[in-house]
């Protein structure tokens, strides 16, 4: 018999408010799974992980229909800290996890609430750093660290718990491409090592096949799918419906070979591709059309010989003479590992931060002269965290509060908010509270807020943190339309898929300094410079230069242009 | 607040246990206390900036803390100068405000002394702050107050108070920062209307701190805080020779100060009466 560690029983559950957040799950997760668990932003995944760990009902409440046993404990019988002890639970905000004044203390906390000798504390404490990359780190206070350290250093801290039962909740939202994939090889060496059952929130569908047995797709509450990796990402169509992303090499399959199971390595891929080849159904092109060129207008903005200290015992150097020139009309991705110094670089263009050493120009002058707010005129920065960025009553107000700076008249004032709603999508919502806006609309109004005042240059640092598929390309559609409408833009972004489908030019930071800096398809072929700073191509770049030999451009970036380039000659 | 945040150095001063420290932040509350005189206060603020001195503090902060406490200061001498009872010699007046015999619009030398021991004393606690907070890392204070057998409860609330009041600070200046991002030119604005402005940053800081609370109950729960098990606490809390010589000598210089004024010492006791 499988020893069972998590049973989902016919589960209902709505929140006080009447939102009926789960309908009717049912799942079994045997000991030593790893279970994914899918779904659009608001499909249930966080309510689910809630009820495995008991925070519903002892935290929040609600009303619920059905029973959830874990660890041969039902969570309604048990209060947090007893199911603590067999389960671990990691939520996606890393900020309001952490609550002690050093790393090594974090990590240590959890051991230390259950007892534990102080030699085993240290062990678990060390190892859980190590596994996420964060050793050498155990004197640093949380506060110093990145958002994406933040997150790691949360994952540790229930790492170090080693529960019997590891719970998720989209613990890679903030982290870089190479960091989020050893964040999941850690998961498969738990359960190597200790026979670990891990289940997952995740948008990071590309990685869910190297790692998970399971993959559970929820929508509206509902599950409406259930299985292994490949029957998932079989069913294109109803991912599709339910805004899950398909992974770029099943979704070429899907598109070239429909009939059969979806490739889901770069090896299956290149091989059900050469077999079609080989069968003629198939006849690739051999370059691909020419890119747009990148714009060699106007210089915009421009850092000279920049560099910055955060300050600190010792100081820490977080730009190191920066050169980069930012020309009129750009589209411009910025990616780099977590604390290489991206989002310090563009706080620099507005002065939220002062240069240690070096300048930075707007237009040819130096900025030093101008305050943020008459630089903000012409630059508009969308930062990381939309609720720090939202501060008046409604989303009307909120978009007219930069243009009444600007002292704008009435009738002005009223035709921009109303162009910038519905640039977002939010012109229905204009009235409303902004943090009763769902975490995307409420991203999306930030942006509304900056647009409006017609900034010649538009910075979005990591608009798509914690975003679903659906809300990724929303934004960096909007980034792109923006662009179009004349806008420069710089977008700073973990997700590779997109910087490689909407960036013309990439830059790629790593410690402070600017690693790579050209046309976004000549800067993902340097593989191993990618690789010092926590980049990896996206899967359908490193099939291209794979199928490079056999007649498909090698610098192919998009499923879309691979797929033109497979079907070039047919 | 970065005036009081822990700073890591190598003295002997951080080496010592939270333990020692907290001892000398008592002793220094009960010198404040009981030990009302200029050269007694004097002298015990002498000891506190030894201490800072040991312990590598930055001298230049006693001119931040002092730029915050000289309201205080002002406040007080202008109110002690012109409402202390036992004031006599008048060093000017504003005019007559007779409330009984007392003109209190009469400033006197009396209440002018009066006040500046009054802020004596408030130096005297204030002064001990930094070097229990800035030599000491939470940790170390989290594991004393576990020893001293103080509610688990209690100590976490003490330091995720502490770790809440960066975060403020810090969310406070990002919701600044976003609205001058919107091209509200705060800096440029006088006075009065960026108190308008503050306002308008408290609810948001509000809202996202409340957020912030839920989650931070939910990670505590997670991590079995409120286990009945025993806590086992990772930092050491066993004193060391430089403790016993810092409790000593904290324990002494405050017992002589605090006997010599029970005994009646008075280094200006025909201006200043109790």
């Amino acid at each position: 018999m499988t020893d069972v560690i998590a049973d989902i029983q016919n589960l209902t559950f709505a929140y006080p408010d009447g939102v009926e957040a789960l309908k009717d799950i049912r799942l079994q997760v045997s000991r030593g799974e790893i279970v994914a668990v899918m779904g659009a932003n608001g499909a249930g995944k966080t309510t689910l992980c809630r009820h495995l760990t008991g925070i519903i009902p002892h935290v929040h409440q609600g009303t619920t229909q059905g029973k959830v046993v874990v660890a041969g404990m039902d969570v309604y019988e048990h209060p947090v800290h007893e199911l603590a002890q067999k389960v671990s639970f990691v939520t996606q905000d890393p900020e309001g996890q952490l609550v002690n004044p050093d790393v090594l203390m974090e990590v240590a906390f959890g051991p230390e609430n259950l007892g534990l000798p102080r030699d085993e504390i240290m062990r678990r404490a060390k190892w859980a750093l190590q596994a996420v990359g964060l050793d050498g780190y155990e004197s640093r206070s949380p506060m110093e660290l990145s958002g994406g350290q933040k997150q790691r250093l949360a994952l540790a801290a229930g790492l170090s718990m080693r529960p019997e039962l590891l719970v998720l909740d989209e613990p890679t939202s903030q982290l870089d491409p190479i960091g989020t994939t050893e964040v999941f090889e850690v998961l498969g060496d738990l359960r190597k090592r200790y026979n670990m059952t891990t289940i997952l929130t995740t948008h990071a569908a590309e990685d869910v096949p190297s790692f998970a047995d399971r993959a559970v797709v929820v929508s509206k509450g509902k599950m409406v799918a259930l299985g292994t990796p490949r029957e998932i990402f079989a069913q294109v169509d109803l991912l599709d419906e339910v805004g899950v992303q398909v992974p770029q090499l099943a979704a070429i399959g899907h598109r070239i070979a429909p009939q059969q199971p979806p490739p889901l390595t770069i090896e299956e891929s290149k091989k059900q591709i050469l077999n079609l080849i080989q069968e003629k159904k198939l006849t690739p092109r051999k370059a691909n059309p020419p890119r747009q060129p990148m714009s060699q207008g106007e210089v915009v903005l421009e850092c000279v010989d920049l560099t910055f200290n955060y300050a600190g015992y010792p100081p820490v150097t977080a730009l190191r003479d920066v050169n980069l020139k930012v020309h009129k009309g750009e589209m411009i991705g910025i990616v780099g590992q977590n604390g290489s110094g991206k989002t310090t670089l563009v706080k620099q263009f507005l002065k939220l931060l002062i240069p240690t050493k070096g300048k930075v120009l707007f237009k040819g002058r130096d900025i030093k002269g101008f305050t943020t707010g008459e630089l903000a005129t012409s630059i508009g920065l969308v930062l990381q965290n939309p609720d720090e960025q939202l501060f008046t009553i409604s989303c009307k107000d909120e978009v007219e509060f930069g243009l009444r700076n600007l002292k704008l008249p009435e009738d002005e004032i009223k035709i921009r908010v109303d162009e910038a709603l519905g640039f977002v999508g939010l012109e229905e919502q204009k009235e409303f509270f902004p943090f009763r806006l769902s975490f995307g609309d409420r991203r999306s109004l930030t942006v509304a807020a900056v647009i409006a005042m017609r900034p010649e240059v538009v910075i979005m640092d990591e608009p798509t943190t914690a975003q679903d598929y659906l809300g990724r390309h929303r934004i960096a559609k909007l980034a792109k339309k923006l662009n179009a409408a004349g806008h420069t833009v710089i977008m700073i972004t973990h997700d590779m898929n997109l910087v490689t489908q909407y960036a013309d030019r990439t830059v790629v930071m790593g410690n402070g300094e600017i690693l790579l800096d050209g046309p976004t398809e000549k800067v993902f072929t340097e593989v191993e410079t990618l690789k010092k700073t926590f980049i990896k191509p996206p899967p359908v770049s490193l099939l291209a230069r794979e199928l490079e030999p056999y007649g498909i451009p090698g610098d192919t970036l998009t499923v879309d242009s691979l797929v033109d380039s497979l079907k070039g000659g047919s | 607040m970065a005036t009081l945040e822990y700073i890591r150095k190598d003295t002997a001063v951080h080496s010592l246990q939270a333990s020692s420290k907290l001892l000398l932040t008592v002793a220094s509350l009960a010198v404040s206390l009981f030990a009302l005189d200029f050269v007694l206060l004097g002298a015990w603020i002498v000891f506190l900036l030894a201490w800072w001195v040991v312990a590598g503090i930055d001298i230049r902060r006693l001119g931040i803390i002092m730029k915050v406490l000289i309201g205080t200061y002002l406040f007080l001498i202008i109110l002690q100068g012109f409402t202390y009872r036992f004031g006599s010699t008048e060093l000017f007046r504003l005019g007559v405000l007779m409330i009984g015999p007392r003109n209190y619009a009469a400033y006197t030398l009396e209440g002018f002394l009066w006040g500046t021991l009054i802020f004596m004393r408030v130096l005297a606690v204030v002064f001990s702050l930094p070097i229990l907070t800035m030599t000491t890392p939470m940790t170390k204070i989290a594991a004393n107050m576990g020893q001293m057998k103080l509610p688990y409860q209690f100590t976490l609330i003490f330091v995720t108070g502490i770790r809440f009041v960066p975060l403020v600070f810090q969310t406070w200046n990002n919701v600044l920062q976003a609205q001058k991002l919107r091209g509200r030119d705060i800096d440029k604005l006088p006075l009065y209307k960026k108190a308008g402005v503050y306002t308008s940053v408290l609810t948001p800081v509000l809202l996202y701190l409340l957020q912030i609370s839920t989650t931070l109950q939910t990670a505590l729960e997670c991590r079995a805080f409120g286990s009945p098990t025993t806590r086992t606490y990772l930092e050491e809390t066993k004193l060391r020779g430089g403790d016993y010589i810092a409790q000593i000598s904290t324990v002494a210089l405050a017992a002589s100060v605090i006997g010599l004024k029970v005994m009646g010492y008075s280094s200006i006791g025909y201006v200043i009466r109790m």
